[in-house]
């Protein structure tokens, strides 16, 4: 098997930027790969220390980047836009990089698959959404069933994301939203 | 829900208004400027009211010649409360004394009293009745009102709110943590509290909350270990209480006597994980930790007072953490002090109260609605809330 060029994902979050680590390793299915990244305090500190950051790692010989932009209420062609002006050209990132943008969150990947919640959280009788890109907010939707249902412990995105990841079926995801089937084609490119 | 309080000569609060009504609130400012005494005058103003005297906090007029006073609003079963508390401390031989309670809930008054005398809504039964000027207007109608009456129906359910406030010190912890033998609790002992909390007492003890879940109510023990297990924060593996026959001192006849012991996996990765540690041999920011879900999931408080959640803990973990404390904000409101950017960028413009000392006078402020479009883009355009409020 080759040998997988050093990632680094930017992502607006530590929560964002631990389930993407995850889903990442998944995917290669490479316990061993080294993954770099850092989760900012919101998109716009991302874009804004974003290509400082990625000079640095590229400096370290990091070879690939996931940067992962929520959609959250814009189009995703404007944020793709966006995050190449502010980031990936003045890195000169363009063949190197995958950008990431979950509609309108990334707990749409994470309510696509009931199965991976109630693996994680039992006693949280999930019975997920058939169309999870069409929810507006889905981490408040995603807690709101979780307080309804009286979960125990209640579904925290920020602890449990990164675990859901673990039992993420990346099938089931793909066919439910499309932001994640491009995330996972791109990441196909960047092998 | 805690709306807003309004504190008048309170130590540093000469008239300090402090806008409450968000799930999470957070207090910024500098170190001596009155954040904590807004906590104490919260837990003050809810023991007063009940009558009660856990955390010992007196009323410290910064005018000794004029009354504290505290008017608490708030929310119940959906219906709007307001308690008002007025009271000269040391009123010199010649006046009398100066001691004013009312209690409104949805716009009815449920008393309304003045030094001895009490007027209720319904109020012929009580007529005659007189208060002692060391006891609450509530406490004493929740003693003498029979179960059925109506006016006890209406002051149970605030009494219950009131109660449920509860403010956690940042001391208190660390004493529990670091006593000498604190990690093993007399089965005799444990009864005793046991006891006590089936009354309604409170405990501060972590340890002791542990074992009563791990007794009494293992659906809770097992949210907590949820929470911080594999799946959760990856903090502790496991947890485990045991009953273990401890023999006594030599050379002395004392028999064995049963004794409590708790014990603790560090999460796969940590140092120290595959070991067992006892109560006392977990690290400060661990047991920051384990104390805040505990209190949490066990105490089920109708707001949490909390001093400095970012204190001991990691910035990577304290996301989590609260991230935990925002969704249960739902059932628990979290009113906390902070000097944490982190905790500041969590909690949100909104929630952010500015605690300031102008002349020596606490003042405490939130953002108008300018300052909430301000705060929005420049989060949307140039970086966190912390970074835009080190600009203001």
């Amino acid at each position: 098997m080759a040998i997988l060029p050093a990632f680094a994902i930017l992502a607006e979050d530590n929560s964002d930027k631990e389930f993407l680590s995850i889903v990442l390793r998944r995917y290669y299915q490479s316990d061993n790969m080294t993954i770099k990244g850092k989760g900012y305090g919101g998109c716009s500190e991302m874009l804004r220390k974003g290509q400082r950051d990625v000079e640095a790692w590229l400096r370290k010989g990091v070879g690939r980047f996931v940067i992962c932009h929520d959609a959250d209420k814009s189009s995703p062609d404007s944020v793709y836009t966006d995050v190449i002006k502010r980031i990936v050209q003045p890195a000169g990132l363009e063949r190197v990089c995958c950008i990431v943008v979950p509609v309108e969150e990334i707990e749409a990947w994470v309510i696509a698959d009931e199965e991976a919640v109630c693996h994680v959280i039992p006693t949280f009788l999930f019975k997920g959404h058939h169309n999870p890109e069409t929810i507006s907010d889905p981490k408040e939707w995603l807690i709101a069933k979780s307080r309804a249902a009286n979960g125990k412990p209640l579904y925290s995105p920020a602890t449990f994301n990164p675990a859901v990841a673990r039992h993420l079926r990346l099938d089931v995801v793909a066919k439910k939203c499309q932001s994640f089937t491009r995330f996972l084609g791109d990441l196909d490119f960047l092998r | 829900m805690l709306k807003s309080i309004n504190i008048k000569n309170f130590r540093s609060c000469v008239d300090s208004q402090v806008q409450l009504g968000e799930s999470v609130i957070a207090l910024v400012g500098k170190n001596g400027v009155g954040k904590t005494t807004v906590l104490h005058a919260i837990q003050l103003a809810c023991e007063l009211c009940l009558g009660s005297t856990e955390f010992g906090f007196q009323l410290s007029p910064r005018d000794p010649s004029q009354p504290c006073e505290f008017v608490l609003d708030f929310s119940v079963n959906g219906k709007d409360c307001s308690y008002y508390y007025s009271r000269v401390v040391a009123p010199t031989a010649s006046e009398s004394i100066h001691y004013c309670e009312k209690l409104s809930l949805g716009g009815e008054i449920l008393f309304d009293r003045h030094g001895e005398a009490l007027e209720v809504p319904d109020g012929a039964p009580l007529a005659s009745v007189r208060l002692g000027v060391r006891a609450s207007a509530l406490s004493v109608l929740l003693q003498i009102l029979p179960e059925d009456h109506a006016l006890r129906s209406r002051l149970q359910p605030v009494a219950s709110f009131l109660g449920s406030v509860r403010y956690y010190p940042l001391l208190q912890g660390f004493q529990e943590h670091s006593y000498e033998g604190s990690s093993f609790i007399e089965k005799s002992k444990y009864d005793v509290l046991f006891s006590e909390l089936k009354q309604g007492r409170r405990t501060k003890s972590v340890q002791i909350r542990l074992i009563y879940m791990w007794l009494s109510a293992r659906d809770k023990f097992d949210e907590l270990k949820a929470l911080l297990g594999r799946d959760g924060l990856g903090l502790l593996d496991d947890i485990q209480v045991e009953e273990v026959e401890a023999k006594g001192s030599v050379g002395t006849s004392s028999a064995a006597e049963s004794t409590y012991v708790i014990s603790f996996m560090p999460g796969a990765g940590l140092a120290g994980s595959r070991r067992w540690f006892i109560f006392s041999g977990l690290s400060a920011g661990t047991w920051r930790i384990l104390q805040l879900l505990t209190c949490l999931v066990f105490d089920g408080t109708s707001c949490m007072l909390l001093e400095q959640p970012e204190d001991c803990v990691h910035s990577g973990l304290l996301i989590k953490v609260i991230d935990i404390l925002q969704t249960y904000s739902e059932r628990t409101q979290l009113i906390c002090t902070t000097h944490s950017a982190s905790v500041m960028n969590l909690v949100g413009a909104k929630g952010i109260r500015f605690v300031t000392s102008a002349r020596g006078e606490t003042v405490v402020t939130k953002f108008d609605d300018d300052g909430l479009a301000s705060a929005s883009a420049y989060l949307q355009s140039e970086g966190t809330l912390a970074e835009f409020l080190e600009t203001l």
